[in-house]
């Protein structure tokens, strides 16, 4: 079987004993998303070629990534977010936790194979349910994500209470908990 | 010991901890319920993921083409300083030299040439990986391409076809082209070639003409070479058509012709 045909664990276990090739493959099938990624949380398209670059670099450097711990998506997508908030060096305490978090979570087989196909139907499937989140809680949960900003600092931004922008967050990641529910759960 | 929350309690503090939300006490309190109950661990993970997806939802966009070369450059680059491959002796010697020591001149002549060697060998590996990357792509869509042959030359081998041959009106002259319409798969093919390439906003239309009626049968684009290979389903009314025609029509989908005819076919067998 051809390499670019097998699963992101295969492929990058092949990156890992030195194949390059492989490092291409999974360029080719998350470089869009994390490029997408990093264009809006930097802002410009530089900056955004060169936390790409960073990013395909870390997984072939470190290895830090397995699959028995989460999906290639998730993976990349939380590395590429942590990188660009150091980049902003508005590092915080909880996205450390984030990157701890793929030390310790339970195993998840990453046996699926995510094409380019896919990829667009899960993301039709995340802009479907963000459509669905108030617009409060939409923006609540951007600014916190993309910008790296604190709970009182999009209070201060958006002059809401404290405890508004929290209630916000919090529903807005439980609704889009339930209604991506089958994302997160498949074993992918 | 932690009071086990209510549920919609429980989730909502899980919640708050994923987004980081949370005062030291309240962090301090989830710790310990996920020390006493571990099954919340998937929860939180299942949270941490969802969230984790949330550029999925961004506009697409298109990466420069050439970041992906760049990216197997700078990898390459990089395998000949990683750790595995990364020597102990020039480290060492490193250190030799920040402690004020300084080695032998004459010993240190080959290695600078055993540095150069390796810095060639890095060089030719970044043409090779990159070539063989090309080569790579160019086999799976070579492999794509053959696939769809073979299915069109197995439907040509089915009993019964017909065969309609196409050629361009004045607009297009240089266009050609045959439609085989074969009835055991319930399949038209239509192969043509010398296209032009539309503009954005504008795509190509087969229409199959019976008793006077234009009926809707598929839509196309050349490739950039002008050709077109494409397998549409055959219409219970598209059986009696005896002539098809092909039109340039706009993006968005109209039930009958509105634009100009580019090419004409009639029944051939």
């Amino acid at each position: 079987m051809m390499l670019s045909n097998q699963t992101d664990a295969k492929v990058f276990q092949a990156l890992h004993s030195g194949n390059l090739l492989a490092l291409g493959i999974l360029y080719d099938r998350y470089g869009e998303v994390v490029y997408r990624t990093a264009l809006r949380m930097l802002g410009n398209a530089q900056e955004a070629e060169d936390l790409t670059q960073e990013v395909f670099l870390a997984l072939r450097r470190r290895g830090s990534y397995d699959s028995k711990r989460g999906s290639m998506l998730v993976f990349l997508l939380t590395l590429t977010r942590s990188k660009a908030i150091d980049r902003h060096r508005q590092i915080r305490a909880q996205w450390q936790r984030v990157q701890k978090w793929f030390r310790s979570i339970p195993p998840e087989s990453g046996s699926t194979l995510m094409d380019k196909a896919a990829l667009k139907e899960m993301s039709d499937r995340v802009r479907e349910a963000l459509s669905q989140l108030s617009s409060e809680q939409r923006k609540v949960l951007e600014m916190a994500y993309y910008d790296g900003l604190s709970q009182s600092e999009i209070a201060r931004d958006l002059n809401m209470p404290l405890g508004t922008v929290k209630t916000y967050k919090r529903k807005g990641l439980l609704k889009l908990r339930e209604l991506l529910q089958d994302l997160v759960e498949q074993r992918w | 010991m932690v009071d086990f929350p209510e549920s919609e309690e429980l989730n909502e503090l899980l919640a708050s901890y994923v987004l980081g939300d949370l005062t030291p006490e309240e962090v301090a309190k989830v710790n310990q319920l996920l020390k006493s109950h571990p099954e919340l661990e998937v929860e939180v993970s299942r949270l941490q993921q969802t969230l984790a997806l949330l550029p999925l939802s961004l506009p697409e966009t298109s990466p420069p083409a050439t970041l992906c070369s760049k990216i197997l450059q700078a990898a390459s680059k990089d395998a000949s300083n990683s750790p595995t491959s990364e020597s102990k002796i020039p480290r060492y010697e490193t250190e030799l030299l920040s402690a004020g020591i300084r080695s032998n001149r004459v010993r240190r002549r080959p290695r600078i040439l055993l540095g150069l060697a390796g810095s060639i060998a890095a060089s030719v590996l970044i043409g090779l990986s990159l070539y063989s990357y090309r080569l790579h792509q160019q086999v799976v869509a070579a492999q794509a391409e053959l696939s769809r042959y073979r299915e069109a030359i197995a439907l040509l081998r089915q009993p019964s076809n017909r065969l309609l041959s196409l050629q361009g009106t004045e607009t297009i002259p240089a266009a050609s082209g045959s439609l085989i319409v074969v009835p055991t798969s319930e399949v038209i093919v239509l192969t043509l070639q010398n296209l032009t390439p539309l503009p954005e906003g504008q795509i190509y239309r087969l229409w199959g003409v019976a008793n006077g009626q234009k009926i809707y049968c598929g839509e196309f684009n050349p490739d950039p070479q002008g050709r077109v290979l494409v397998e549409f389903p055959l219409d219970a009314d598209m059986s009696d058509s005896s002539s098809v025609v092909i039109t340039v029509e706009p993006s968005q989908q109209l039930p009958y012709p509105t634009g100009e005819t580019v090419m004409t076919g009639s029944m051939l067998l």
